[in-house]
């Protein structure tokens, strides 16, 4: 067997095509999981019963049943009971639910270190519940949550991949379609391999960027590089 | 004016704070001593409504620590500082003092700065109004945190341990600027193991032992007419 790419080249502007809905689909994604991964933790610290095991019992539901089923339960499953999905819209809320479960739980354990004495301190002064978790509480559970959220950030770009099985045209769905217009698979899924990789360095860069940008100075010891034991 | 009524306190079974009477007048600096586990920390965070008395009543300017309504009241006008300055650690040391006088009193942004940048300058750190609390020494912390509450323009100012957690080498430069609010017409009531501080600065102190109020009178009377010879013994032995 020869391999040869130029097939696969010829075809790059689709390919490419295939990247930017992955793209678009990762971000907003991205953007609704941790939106719904804040509030879902800060449910789960409710001082209403009911709201923190609404909030456990999403969690649970989301993260023990495989992405797959809860795929093609929303896309399959929903137009039975006169729900009509779409494809695309279908994936990134099946994306945002799942990857919210996740963040949630991340957030919370973010939340759980913030010192006690700190959110005293905003009691003290009269700053109302809301307050003391709006201006103390979450910019410190965040810092701490931050970098294992861009660890499930960088999964979640993954994760879009899966979409293609609801026909999705993303990078792995145009690229399953090359495969079966060329019969060079071995060449197509290494580019998109490359090209999934050159993705989730850019969100770790961008994740890395905001944490030196917001979080690196409030923290109580730096760790400083070659000091690990 | 803060007035304690047969103050109970207790957690579960444990009764950390006894039938307290007690009175602060205006302007008055007030020293509490006693042992550890004595419920000096306990009175003044319940004085604070950050814990719930259990029996009693605690009454600040005319207003109950038992109406809810009135919490917030009581905390504009009592300010605490604390032991281990529980500073807000995400933001600078400008934005620990101005958070709640823009959020709570809604004062103007700009006006709040200038009066933080004022007391920073008070405590002799008005170089670093815009380091993070990590980037401070704990001396330099606890003067901020002095900052935060003196910025709410507070009545009533309540001080728990603000040395005992900062190396001896820094307590100087923060009892200076602790000695510098006494007399000027704010109400200081400090738990402390200071004792030679408290000689110095305070007016009245008071004695716990156990949850129980065991003395309270004149700074005077208090250090060079103590009758209680259990409290002069504790007095001596914390000169040391």
């Amino acid at each position: 067997m020869r391999i040869d790419f130029s097939p696969v080249l010829a075809r790059l502007d689709y390919l490419l095509s295939g990247l930017s809905l992955t793209v678009m689909v990762s971000l907003a994604a991205i953007v609704l999981s941790f939106a719904i991964g804040v509030l879902v933790a800060t449910s789960r610290i409710s001082r209403y019963r009911t709201v923190r095991i609404l909030a456990a019992g999403y969690i649970d539901l989301f993260r023990n049943t495989p992405f797959l089923v809860q795929l093609f339960f929303l896309y399959f499953g929903l137009p039975e009971i006169g729900i009509p999905t779409e494809p695309v819209t279908t994936g990134i809320l099946a994306l945002s639910l799942t990857a919210a479960a996740g963040n949630a739980e991340i957030v919370r354990s973010g939340i759980e270190t913030v010192p006690r004495g700190v959110v005293e301190a905003g009691r003290s002064y009269g700053l109302s519940a809301l307050q003391v978790y709006r201006y103390v509480i979450l910019p410190i559970a965040l810092r701490v949550a931050w970098r294992p959220l861009g660890n499930a950030f960088v999964n979640l770009v993954l994760t879009t991949s899966i979409l293609s099985t609801i026909t999705v045209n993303d990078l792995t769905g145009n690229a399953n379609n090359i495969s079966s217009e060329t019969f060079k698979p071995f060449e197509v899924y290494l580019v998109v391999l490359v090209i999934y990789c050159a993705v989730t360095f850019t969100v770790s860069a961008v994740v890395n960027a905001v944490y030196a940008l917001f979080f690196a100075r409030m923290a109580e010891r730096p760790v400083i590089r070659g000091q690990a034991a | 004016m803060i007035e304690l009524s047969n103050v109970d306190k207790h957690y579960g079974s444990l009764q950390v704070l006894s039938n307290v009477s007690m009175h602060f007048a205006d302007g008055e600096v007030t020293a509490i001593l006693g042992p550890s586990g004595a419920g000096k920390s306990t009175l003044i965070r319940c004085i604070n409504c950050l814990e719930a008395i259990s029996g009693g009543d605690i009454v600040v300017n005319g207003k109950s620590v038992r109406d809810k309504r009135a919490v917030l009241d009581i905390q504009k006008q009592t300010s605490m500082v604390f032991q281990h300055f529980n500073l807000y650690p995400h933001l600078t040391a400008l934005q620990n003092i101005t958070l709640a006088p823009i959020k709570v009193l809604r004062k103007n942004k700009a006006d709040v700065e200038a009066q933080a940048r004022g007391l920073l300058d008070m405590v002799g750190l008005a170089s670093k109004g815009d380091r993070h609390p990590a980037e401070l020494s704990g001396g330099e912390q606890q003067r901020v945190g002095i900052c935060r509450a003196l910025a709410m323009n507070p009545q009533h100012l309540l001080l728990d341990e603000v040395t005992s957690a900062i190396d001896p080498e820094m307590t100087a430069e923060v009892l200076r600027v602790i000695e510098e609010l006494a007399g000027t017409g704010t109400t200081l009531i400090l738990v402390t193991h200071e004792i030679e501080f408290a000689r110095r600065i305070a007016d009245k102190v008071a004695f716990m032992e156990g949850g129980k109020l065991v003395a309270h009178s004149d700074a005077e009377t208090f250090f060079n007419h103590q009758s209680e010879e259990r409290i002069s013994r504790f007095v001596d032995k914390m000169k040391h």
